[in-house]
């Protein structure tokens, strides 16, 4: 951790090549398996038959269950997004609860 | 090495060019990858005003669900929060805890978090709420240090190619700037020797080198006349000089020798006399010259009308030129009035009469005519002598120059030299020309500007004044 240097002289003494020798890093929460199963939760419960929604909870669902965690936590926030912009844009909701497994971290 | 010139140079020129392009990667990088870093800090910045405002709307309640919300829906998986309390618990946020590293507000601190078990690099920055709860906002900068990295390489690769190309370029600069200084020194050292004749050799490439070789080989071709002139004029003080001294020593000795009364022997004093006043005349006509060309008298000039003045002149040769059995005729505007000096341009035009008198056959006509043309003054010597061969116009004018035809006329051959200088003081000319037959010397000077004329074309309106003929015993200036 370090005090963001000016950025032309940080490329003149660092450059890139160093984050190897940084101290320990925190781990985002965003990025967990539990994170990726409350963003599913959070869609399934809107009960959306957005074919865009849809297509893309069940591309996330099943991206965190083989453990490409980010890739689906990217996707599900997509579908999360277009809820929120069709709710904001008077769009009725839904009909159909999304059935999924919920989706829990890999061993 | 500090004392060669061609080195500094090269230095020189490797200095601006290694500036040139060290401000050249600056801009590229303050345009790429400073860009960039504003974008990411100005994104926090909004962010967390976006934040703090819906803190004072609703609390802490309505912040910590801001903030899970924009979690949520941050398709670009790249916005960090954290959110503690008072005594520094975790409120929300997904860093789970608060890094120690981030003490200060206002500064922006670069973190490296994981990432799905991959490191990267965060920028965030801390703001201080009310109550002692601290907000923490912050973006994972991974891209843009994957763009930065790629930048360096590329602005470092092309540093080396320019560093190259700076050498190649000094080494030029400084090889060129050896061989053009050696020329020019080999050439003043050859002068230097005594050896007039060596020029610098021009590349013929027209270029500044070219140039100043060229007006450095005009400036040598000036000197070699002038050492010329002085040596002609040298030889030709001591040849002229010779023969009356020589003649008048020859009289006083044979005086002294054979007179046979006071009377032969004060006879022959006399002569010897008038012959070492003609020695004195050359000199006084040589510091004439001189006096002349210094330009001292240009301080001393006036408004002078030429035309009385030629009337004058006219007045005084028309006797002499009676006596030669000549007709000398005037033509001249009423007014010529010209900024000079009188007396100078007297003896100029005395000087011109002389000659046409001197070389006119008995019942020939001279012609003295002045007029403006294209606001110069034009004065004119027309006589129907035998001239002068074209050959020999051109250094008629020299000090002591004596053409074939004046050989055996009295004469100092500064008459002409003399004009010369004067029309010169006066930023004029003297240009000599076939009058077919004869000679016509013409004295240009620039006019003085008319009132209420624009000093255009004025061509002598009054008849021309009648002349006189007659003989002349003048000495000879040709």
């Amino acid at each position: 951790m370090m005090r963001r240097a000016p950025p032309f002289l940080f490329w003149l003494l660092v450059a890139t090549p160093a984050l190897a020798d940084d101290p320990p890093s925190f781990a985002l929460t965003t990025d967990t398996p539990q994170y990726c199963a409350q963003l599913a939760k959070q869609v399934s419960d809107k009960h959306s038959q957005i074919p865009d929604v849809q297509r893309l909870f069940d591309e996330g669902h099943d991206m965190c269950e083989r453990g490409q965690i980010r890739g689906g936590i990217r996707r599900l926030r997509r579908a999360l997004v277009i809820l929120h912009h069709h709710r904001a844009a008077g769009t009725p909701p839904v009909k159909a609860p999304v059935a999924k497994a919920p989706v829990v971290a890999p061993k | 090495m500090i004392r060669s010139a061609s080195l500094r140079f090269a230095a020189l020129f490797g200095v601006v060019f290694a500036l040139s392009a060290i401000a050249l990667v600056g801009f590229l990088w303050f345009s790429t990858a400073g860009l960039l870093d504003r974008q990411v800090e100005a994104a926090i910045n909004a962010d967390a005003q976006g934040l703090v405002e819906r803190w004072s709307e609703g609390g802490i309640p309505a912040l910590l669900l801001t903030i899970q919300e924009r979690m949520n829906e941050n398709v670009d998986d790249d916005a960090i929060y954290e959110i503690t309390d008072p005594i520094g618990n975790n409120l929300g946020g997904n860093m789970g805890r608060w890094p120690q590293a981030v003490t200060s507000q206002g500064v922006f601190y670069e973190l490296t978090v994981l990432r799905a078990d991959t490191r990267s690099l965060a920028e965030v920055r801390r703001y201080d709420l009310p109550g002692g709860f601290r907000l923490l906002v912050g973006r994972d900068v991974r891209g843009r240090v994957e763009l930065r990295r790629l930048l360096t390489n590329a602005l470092f690769s092309s540093m080396l190619v320019v560093t190259g190309l700076g050498a190649v370029g000094a080494f030029v600069i400084r090889n060129l700037f050896r061989r053009m200084v050696a020329e020019v020194s080999a050439t003043a050292d050859a002068i230097a020797g005594g050896d007039l004749t060596p020029r610098v050799r021009r590349s013929g490439r027209g270029d500044e080198f070219d140039r100043m070789a060229e007006s450095i080989n005009t400036m040598l071709e000036r000197i070699a006349r002038l050492m010329d002139g002085v040596r002609q004029v040298s030889n030709a003080i001591a040849h002229d000089l010779r023969t009356p001294i020589t003649r008048a020593r020859a009289r006083l000795e044979d005086a002294a020798t054979h007179a046979r009364s006071e009377a032969e022997l004060r006879a022959a004093v006399e002569r010897a006399v008038t012959d070492l006043d003609g020695v004195t005349a050359v000199f006084q006509a040589l510091m004439r010259i001189a006096e002349i060309e210094v330009g001292a008298r240009r301080s001393a000039f006036a408004e002078v009308d030429l035309g009385p003045l030629l009337a004058d002149l006219t007045e005084l040769y028309g006797v002499l030129a009676e006596e030669h059995g000549l007709t000398l005729t005037l033509a001249v505007p009423d007014t010529l009035t010209i900024l000079g000096d009188r007396d100078m341009l007297q003896q100029a035009v005395a000087n011109l009469l002389d000659n046409a008198i001197k070389f006119s056959p008995p019942g020939g006509a001279i012609r003295l005519e002045a007029a403006v043309i294209d606001r110069h003054v034009r004065i004119a010597v027309a006589d129907r002598g035998p001239g002068i061969p074209e050959a020999d116009r051109a250094r008629a004018i020299e000090r002591f120059f004596r053409g074939e035809q004046a050989r055996h006329t009295p004469g100092s051959g500064l008459g002409l030299a003399l004009v010369q200088a004067v029309a010169s003081l006066h930023e004029g000319s003297l240009v000599l020309a076939d009058a077919g037959p004869g000679l016509r010397a013409t004295i240009t000077l620039p006019a003085m500007p008319q009132k209420g004329s624009g000093g255009h074309m004025n061509i002598p309106s009054s008849a021309p004044h009648p002349a006189e003929s007659g003989t002349v015993a003048h000495a000879a200036h040709r």
